[in-house]
């Protein structure tokens, strides 16, 4: 009796990356299901969000070519209070939030692989550029993340929360391929989406203003949020030179936008919740030799030392910067070799380490930045 | 692996009569109705044939109150736009239930988007019932027309239709029905009912997509929606799918002749269903169970799962239902029909319809009330909130 294909369920968000997975998945001889998670209550399709009816379209079409079933399946109450609440809250804080971060950890790998896992799948799969290597380890199988072969479009950073458990439940068919070569297969395929555009925006925000977005959703509330109000801009000398509109529109290493007359270009260099205060400095100022991070994740489960040498990187578009990292109870202190620039409250900080056979970097793992340190 | 389906509700499978009754007509009897030459007069035979049957289905006077159309939807459309730009020197207000069937809400909105109608909304009761005593404070001088569907789609609850047509014929008022629930299931009478306009879908009861029909009685005032042609005495234009409408008629034949039998056979196995399901699943209850329904419809809340989940994995286990809209963009906006009799937002998108119909068997339902019963321990499984609970 032929035995039953192992049941994969693969995240289709409408876009080239996840239904080149979903073929290859199919391909590796999975039993393949797609899903396009709704995440958004009610979209308007002209706002191009990931989930509008739009791209449900196409998810379903390019299901439809590849030959694998489709549903819609609803998570907006879940990404409503684990995304979009989180990404409203952290501004409020003054600090930077990334919601792919958080979303990658609660809705995707949480919430969707729990129920993947419901239905008896072995995997979720995703369009991810990541690589996932397991390795066996005097019997026990260890799950290693690492970058993707396309460095240019690696997203190991956003994926730095996930745990053996997650990883031992997931595949990423994109692991080995440059975009390029994603594209031609659509094109090859026949898929809707092969000369789709990559999304650039936060995927439930329309544009690149953030600011409409959190002010709507604060509402009546802005006038007791402190951070919404317009407040005093300090030199670091704590003069005041100028007014602010508010410490959450703002983000560390800003220089446009700040409405001050002054000889040479200033970057925002603190931003203060507490006192809604902004700090501004010359592009010196800017630069940090460390910081501490919390609410930690270690990809195998535990640090390889309580101190260690990693290349860390502090946003997606960051080239990794070589540092020493010691682990305490409940945060990590990372130094830089050299200082880094923009240090972002609120933003995360992820430890890699160069794998010289594989050629590329090993996330060890990765916390959210509390504060820089000189 | 072969799908037990149970959503009757959205569609249901020509059956092998009506296909057979259909043929001819999709291929050596091919005639234009209104051609004059024999081929044509043989198709126009065919139709009015039909029209006879379907008139008597829900007991109608004269065939000619039949009118013609592509389905339930663009019947709504024609009885709410249609009445309402035919007595627009009367009046421009329109009173429907807050159940209604989205063709019969939209046509009304249309109507307000575009020439400033007034449409109110007469609530409906938890029990998911229309009540029909205090209706009169929905009525005014100037209202045209109301529309109260007779059985909801989503519930089954079956309406109080009989009662609301005195009230409005005294006021001048005209009264529609959207009846696309009802055929099949409950005995269709539009004399009994007070209906001047009744709306049909053919593909609810057997017969194929795309026909269905709205009774229109004598004497009442409506304009045409589609012009260009004079069929259907200049009510509705264009050429008529003769096949679909010959099905339909025979559709219709065999639901009034199986009405009794058929109730009595489903409603057993909708009570096994839900029996099952309520007694094995905790945190479970029908919406509408207060108020009478029609016997094979029945919509249950699954507290702590959510119905895209569900749909998908049932789906996936072979089982065919829905949560009340066939709409596959996955719209999250759970029924407004749960939301209206009060149901909160969560346990609205918590319910699932399972709807049955001729082909089911006892041990088919049988069968689909363990899958059902596994399906929610599973989802709920994936649930912190279920998980939460249980530590309570």
């Amino acid at each position: 009796m032929k035995p039953l294909k192992e049941k994969v369920v693969i995240a289709m968000s409408g876009g080239v990356d996840s239904s080149v997975a979903a073929a290859l998945a199919k391909e590796e001889g999975y039993e393949v299901v797609g899903v396009t998670m709704k995440l958004l209550p009610a979209c308007d399709p002209a706002f191009g969000c990931c989930g509008s009816p739009e791209d449900l379209a196409v998810a379903k079409r390019a299901a439809e070519k590849i030959g694998i079933p489709h549903y819609v399946l609803d998570f907006s109450p879940d990404f409503e209070k684990d995304v979009i609440n989180y990404f409203v809250d952290s501004y409020i804080h003054g600090e930077t939030p990334n919601p792919c971060i958080a979303c990658n950890r609660h809705i995707k790998f949480e919430k969707l692989a729990q129920f993947a896992q419901s239905l008896n799948a072995l995997y979720l799969a995703t369009g991810h550029y990541a690589r996932i290597v397991s390795k066996n380890w005097n019997g026990k199988i260890a799950f290693h993340l690492f970058e993707a072969s396309d460095k240019s479009k690696d997203q190991s950073y956003v994926l730095y929360n996930l745990n053996q458990n997650n990883l031992s439940r997931t595949l990423f068919p994109l692991a080995d391929l440059k975009k390029t070569e994603v594209r031609s297969l659509a094109k090859k395929l026949g898929l809707p989406n092969f000369d789709k555009k990559d999304s650039q925006e936060i995927c439930f925000i329309p544009g690149k203003d953030y600011v409409p977005f959190v002010l709507n959703k604060l509402k009546g509330k802005g006038k007791d949020i402190n951070t919404v109000n317009p407040g005093p801009i300090l030199d670091s000398s704590g003069q005041k030179i100028g007014e602010h509109r508010g410490v959450s529109f703002y983000t560390i290493g800003q220089r446009k936008g700040l409405g001050l007359t002054v000889p040479e270009p200033v970057y925002v260099v603190d931003l203060i919740a507490e006192t809604n205060t902004i700090v501004v400095g010359p592009e010196m100022e800017n630069f940090a030799g460390g910081l501490i991070a919390g609410d930690i994740n270690w990809v195998l489960g535990a640090p390889p030392d309580t101190q260690f040498s990693a290349e860390v990187k502090i946003r997606y578009k960051h080239e990794p910067a070589k540092a020493t990292v010691s682990v305490n109870a409940e945060t990590v202190e990372v130094c830089f070799e050299e200082p880094q620039r923009s240090v972002t409250p609120g933003q995360s900080a992820v430890f890699y380490r160069w794998n010289e056979k594989l050629k590329c970097r090993e996330v060890i793992g990765g916390g959210k930045i509390i504060k820089k340190e000189k | 692996m072969k799908t037990i389906y149970l959503d009757y509700n959205a569609t249901s499978p020509i059956r092998p009569e009506v296909l057979e009754a259909m043929m001819p007509y999709l291929k050596d009897d091919f005639g234009n109705p209104s051609s004059l030459y024999l081929v044509g007069q043989r198709a126009r035979k065919a139709v009015e044939g039909a029209r006879a049957k379907i008139a008597e289905f829900i007991g109608a006077r004269d065939p000619d109150e039949i009118v013609f159309t592509s389905g339930g939807t663009e019947a709504d459309n024609l009885a709410i736009k249609g009445a309402a730009l035919g007595n627009i020197r009367k009046a421009k207000r329109i009173v429907i239930s807050a159940i209604e069937h989205s063709a019969v809400r939209e046509a009304a909105s249309f109507l307000r988007k575009v020439d400033s109608f007034q449409v109110v909304e007469k609530p409906v009761e938890p029990s998911g019932a229309i009540d029909p005593d205090d209706f009169d404070e929905f009525l005014t001088p100037d209202t045209t027309l109301v529309s109260i569907m007779a059985v909801n789609n989503e519930t089954g609850v079956i309406q109080p239709v009989d009662k609301f047509s005195p009230g409005l014929r005294r006021k001048g008022i005209l009264f529609h029905t959207d009846a696309v629930q009802a055929a099949g299931r409950i005995k269709i009478d539009v004399d009994g009912w007070g209906a001047d306009l009744l709306t049909l879908s053919g593909h609810k009861f057997g017969a194929p997509k795309s026909v269905g029909i709205l009774y229109v009685r004598k004497g009442t005032r409506m304009e045409g929606l589609i012009q260009g042609g004079s069929q259907e005495k200049n009510r509705r234009g264009g050429t008529e799918n003769v096949a679909a409408i010959v099905g339909m008629g025979v559709a219709a034949d065999l639901a009034k002749k199986e009405l009794e039998k058929e109730s009595i056979r489903i409603q057993k196995m909708r009570d096994n269903l839900e029996g099952t399901l309520l007694s094995r699943i905790p945190n479970s209850f029908v919406n509408g169970a207060g108020a009478k329904r029609v016997a094979n419809t029945t919509n249950i809340c699954f507290e702590y799962t959510e119905s895209s989940k569900m749909i998908m994995a049932l789906d996936l286990k072979g089982v065919s239902a829905s949560n009340g809209s066939a709409c596959a963009s996955g719209n999250p906006n759970p029924s407004h029909v749960l939301l209206a009799m009060g149901l909160p937002q969560d346990k609205a998108h918590a319910s699932m319809r399972f709807s049955l119909g001729h082909s089911n068997t006892e041990e088919e339902i049988k069968k689909a009330a363990e899958i059902i019963v596994q399906t929610v321990s599973e989802v709920r499984a994936t649930n912190p909130l279920w998980k939460e609970k249980a530590l309570l």
